[in-house]
């Protein structure tokens, strides 16, 4: 069976409140938000999952103006990867967990790398509903940023390679997807936005940016017996450059 | 990431009223417009986007004004691209109107790659465009159609090479998505007759669905930067690189 090692990148951090974290809680909450990018390595491959965020000024003029954005030397894309010695022509395969802004913000740096999304949820990011349109910024992923011809748009589950699955994981978005890496430590669900903290998916707490909420639920169902550990979107207990110990899922 | 090289190759001219490309837009005005197809080539394959048209007595007989010179017929080109009819490994038909399949018939160790719903609606048209379709050109009667693959939505061809539905002017109309070493190209067929389709968002004439037709044209927009339009005179015969810009004159998307 093929494992991989798996590296948190840290490409900046929101202060936000809890709340659109974990439906129903943490209203007025400041919760330090990490936006994480995920390296996989591992029989002869570099994958990244998320590019996380373009241009901090970018996020505080466009998303952040609520909130206070910070991104230190080694959490832009060029310097998280230079930590693990990877620069970004290495980088042989993308995988979007879905589109937001903070999710794909650096696909363009990746020349040489072949893109995974799910088809509906390109489509969807042209027609997003109204509480979510200001997430999805096209030039991030279309032409300008990313050779179509170098994207597998993806219809439902893909084994991108032995040991590396891209599952739907609908709720937060209709298109988003999760990503189960086969590791010494046993399956990591690398959840993008479907599971931003352990407890999302330990309490069985929606996130609260969502697109619908039964689809959510069953995405939570569908990990919780798919995966035994969790790499989050936003979970602010994994540590910059932590490649064991994720946190277990129940 | 693979490349190939495309070149831009006339099937000959016809005459036609400039508001049949451009809805509502110059009618009246006669315009003379080229036949584009587009040979692609790399990675091991000679491939044909469209074969024009078969015979120019036959058009101007049936449809409009049409010339075609003795260097623009299909076996002509091929032979000054240094290729054979035989060596043809694909041909892509973007839809299968008279003037996009016309030579269909050379071809006899293709595969042909035809969107299913283009193929249906070129056997059974719609009334309006029945006179365009001619199913001799693409039917039994020209291919082995064992060799055909009737494709339903986008389709990965090969690596750098994408087929995406693009319907509105034709029922099952298709573009191709080709990388090249200057960036992606959509060879259009007629979800774009000329540039200006694109640029300033105004649907060709020959329409099925004037919806799609809106929708083609941004998803192209999405996905590419440069076009060979189906007929734009802007193209000339024989290019290689330097394909008509997308972007820059419609919405400039914001810029890294």
């Amino acid at each position: 069976m093929s494992v991989y090692k798996i590296t948190a990148l840290r490409i900046g951090t929101l202060y936000a409140d809890k709340h659109p974290l974990t439906m129903g809680r943490g209203f007025g909450e400041p919760y330090t938000t990490p936006i994480w990018s995920t390296a996989i390595e591992g029989n002869g491959i570099k994958a990244l999952v998320d590019t996380g965020i373009h241009d901090v000024e970018w996020v505080r003029q466009t998303v952040g103006a609520e909130y206070r954005v910070t991104q230190e030397e080694d959490e832009t894309m060029q310097g998280a990867l230079a930590k693990i010695g990877w620069t970004t022509d290495d980088v042989q395969i993308v995988i979007n967990t879905h589109l937001h802004y903070d999710h794909a913000g650096c696909n363009y740096l990746f020349k040489n790398a072949i893109f995974y999304a799910q088809r509906i949820e390109w489509e969807y990011s042209y027609n997003a509903i109204e509480n979510q349109k200001l997430y999805y910024a096209p030039f991030l992923y279309d032409w300008s940023a990313v050779r179509y011809t170098s994207w597998k748009m993806l219809d439902g589950e893909c084994e991108v390679r032995p040991g590396i699955v891209c599952i739907p994981a609908p709720g937060h978005t209709p298109g988003s997807q999760a990503v189960l890496v086969s590791t010494e430590e046993g399956v990591v669900c690398i959840g993008g936005d479907a599971i931003n903290l352990p407890e999302n998916i330990n309490e069985n707490v929606l996130p609260n940016i969502i697109y619908n909420c039964e689809a959510g639920f069953h995405t939570l169902e569908m990990i919780r017996n798919r995966a035994d550990r969790l790499m989050g979107g936003h979970d602010g207990a994994i540590q910059k450059y932590q490649t064991s110990g994720f946190p277990r899922i129940n | 990431m693979k490349t190939y090289k495309v070149t831009a190759i006339k099937m000959g001219e016809l005459i036609v009223d400039k508001g049949s490309l451009t809805r509502n837009k110059d009618t009246g005005k006669k315009i003379v417009i080229p036949v584009w197809a587009a040979a692609v080539e790399g990675n091991g394959l000679k491939i044909l986007v469209d074969t024009g048209i078969h015979d120019p007595a036959w058009v101007r007989a049936h449809i409009c004004e049409c010339t075609q010179s003795e260097d623009e017929t299909l076996e002509k080109v091929l032979e000054k691209l240094g290729w054979s009819a035989k060596d043809v490994d694909i041909v892509i038909n973007t839809h299968l109107h008279y003037d996009h399949c016309g030579n269909n018939k050379l071809f006899k160790n293709a595969k042909f790659y035809v969107q299913k719903t283009e193929w249906e609606a070129g056997i059974n048209p719609l009334p309006h465009q029945a006179d365009i379709y001619l199913s001799e050109l693409f039917n039994r009667k020209a291919v082995n159609t064992t060799n055909y693959v009737l494709v339903d939505g986008e389709y990965e061809l090969e690596e750098g090479i994408v087929l995406m539905p693009t319907p509105g002017h034709a029922v099952g109309h298709q573009s191709v998505l080709v990388n090249t070493e200057e960036g992606v190209v959509c060879i259009s067929g007629d979800a774009l007759n000329l540039l200006e389709n694109i640029t300033e968002n105004i649907l060709p004439n020959i329409l099925t669905d004037s919806a799609k037709a809106y929708k083609a044209l941004e998803d192209i927009r999405r996905k590419s930067e440069f076009v060979i339009p189906g007929h734009d005179p802007g193209i000339e015969p024989y290019m290689t690189t330097g394909f008509l810009k997308i972007h820059g004159c419609f919405k400039d998307p914001k810029v890294l």
